[in-house]
Parts: C-alpha cells; sequence; structure tokens
C-alpha cells in the first residue's frame, strides 16, 4: 500500500499488480507456447458463428466462449478481458500492461479475430456432430 | 471501407459475447485464507530483519566504561586505583631491522597511489556494506 502514489485510479494500480504478478507465474509454471491461426475473417464469417451461438443457451455459451479465451495468449486474453468484460479504457490498459497505445490496439484487434476463430472452430464442429446424432 | 465494417462487427461480436461470461466468485473462507497468508508472510519478514549484534544503547555502555576507565584514574590523582605494569622496550634499539624501516625512502608518487588505493577500498567497503544491507532487506 505505501507503494500506490495516486497517479492513476487505485483500481488500475491492482489491476497493474495482479495482471504482471499472473504473467510471472504463467511464465515461471508453463511453457506452452499458444499459436493459433486467424482464418480470414468475412461478414458472413461472423454471421455464421453468431448464429450458432445464440442457438446455445446462454449459460452453456459462456462457458464456451470462457473455454476459447483460455486458448489465447495470456496477455491477449487479458487485454480482451480488460477492454471487454471488466470495461477499461485504451488509457487504462496502456496503464495496466505498461505496452503502448498502437501495441494495445494491434493486440486487442488481432485477439478478437483469434477469439472468432477459435469460437468458429471450436463451435461448428460440436454443431455438425450434433446434428450427426440427430 | 469493408475492412472498417469488419473491425466493427468482431467489436460488436466480442462486446457482446465476453460480457456474457459470469463472474467468478471466490469461496466463502477466500479472505480468511488470504489474510492467514498474508499474516504468515508478514512475520516471516519480521523473523528475518537484520538486527545489530550491539545495539546503539549497548554501544553507548560500551563507550561510557572506556571512558570511565581513562578518566576516573586520571581525575582521582591521589588515589591510584590500579598501576600498570613496567615493561623494558630497550630491547627495541638492539633490532636492527628498524634502522631499514628508516632509511627506506617511499616516493612521491607511490605514496600517492598508496593513499588513492585506500581510500577506494575503504568506499568500497561502505558501498559494499550498504549494498548488502539493502540486499538483506
Amino acid at each position: 500500500m505505501p507503494k500506490f502514489k495516486g497517479d492513476a485510479k487505485f483500481s488500475t494500480w491492482l489491476y497493474k499488480i495482479a495482471y504482471n504478478t499472473c504473467l510471472d507465474a504463467i511464465k515461471k509454471n508453463s511453457i506452452q507456447n499458444k499459436n493459433v491461426t486467424i482464418d480470414e475473417i468475412t461478414i458472413n464469417y461472423i454471421s455464421s458463428v453468431e448464429t450458432i451461438l445464440d442457438g446455445i443457451e446462454r449459460e452453456e455459451r459462456a462457458v464456451i466462449i470462457n473455454n476459447c479465451l483460455e486458448q489465447l495468449p495470456e496477455d491477449e486474453k487479458a487485454i480482451l478481458l480488460f477492454f471487454y468484460f471488466k470495461e477499461l479504457s485504451l488509457k487504462e490498459i496502456v496503464e495496466v500492461t505498461s505496452m503502448s497505445e498502437a501495441n494495445v490496439k494491434v493486440k486487442l484487434h488481432r485477439a478478437r479475430k483469434k477469439l472468432l476463430s477459435i469460437v468458429k472452430n471450436t463451435v461448428e464442429p460440436e454443431l455438425i456432430s450434433h446434428y450427426g446424432r440427430k | 471501407m469493408g475492412e472498417n465494417k469488419h473491425v466493427e462487427e468482431i467489436n460488436n461480436f466480442a462486446k457482446k459475447y465476453i460480457k456474457e461470461i459470469p463472474t467468478e466468485t471466490p469461496t466463502v473462507n477466500f479472505t480468511a485464507n488470504l489474510m492467514k497468508s498474508i499474516t504468515a508472510l508478514e512475520t516471516l519478514k519480521t523473523t528475518t530483519v537484520y538486527k545489530p549484534l550491539i545495539s546503539k544503547k549497548g554501544w553507548f555502555v560500551i563507550f561510557l566504561a572506556i571512558m570511565a576507565i581513562l578518566f576516573i584514574p586520571l581525575n582521582s590523582a591521589k588515589e591510584v586505583l590500579f598501576t600498570l605494569p613496567k615493561f623494558n622496550f630497550s630491547f627495541v634499539e638492539k633490532i636492527r631491522f628498524l634502522g631499514v624501516i628508516e632509511n627506506l625512502k617511499i616516493s612521491n608518487t607511490t605514496f600517492a597511489i598508496t593513499v588513492v588505493f585506500g581510500l577506494l577500498v575503504t568506499i568500497q567497503i561502505i558501498y559494499l556494506k550498504g549494498f548488502f544491507e539493502k540486499c538483506l532487506h
């Protein structure tokens, strides 16, 4: 607590500590390389994934999205959660992650695309197998 | 224009579905367990705090004792508390080696180098002491 200077919001300061501690812990405990291929995104691609997701119950959908987020590289996952879940501004994310604004923007854009690809690749085979069973 | 439309669509997609993720709730004893581990860490920290063997008070008492030993006999001139044993140091004159030291001439450069070297060693000792103390904390 004595290290908190009051330059930023208390929550931002706390997020920064949590973010760095978690990244350190992940780096220490695992060496897994999360490489995700990004598919070519079209409007149809997005709407088809949305159609499949909307057909799933809300709770189950949340579990799927959460599992898909887990497949993203840690820093990209954190940025996505900060931006959409915690609704932090870009400036606040820059403060928490100590990255440049341009870098945060690039990572955010890439993470969104990756998430979409992961969701599509997770949900589509499940849907096909579900129809197959019927 | 098309690219912007994509970005907007992906943005809406992420916003819509990530918001749906429920907040993880901690277990009932989470706060208690956390505080327990924090206090355990704090007590661990206090046990490793550096403490000098002789405290400042201790040094003060030692200083006072030395002063008392030195000055009390001088002030009470009539009553001598103790007398130091007398040694015959005349044998020192017989040692020829001392003559060698007297004749030894040190150049100014050597003297300057020795002084600078001594100074640097002293500074390093002070610096290293500070460094290791920092490491301890």
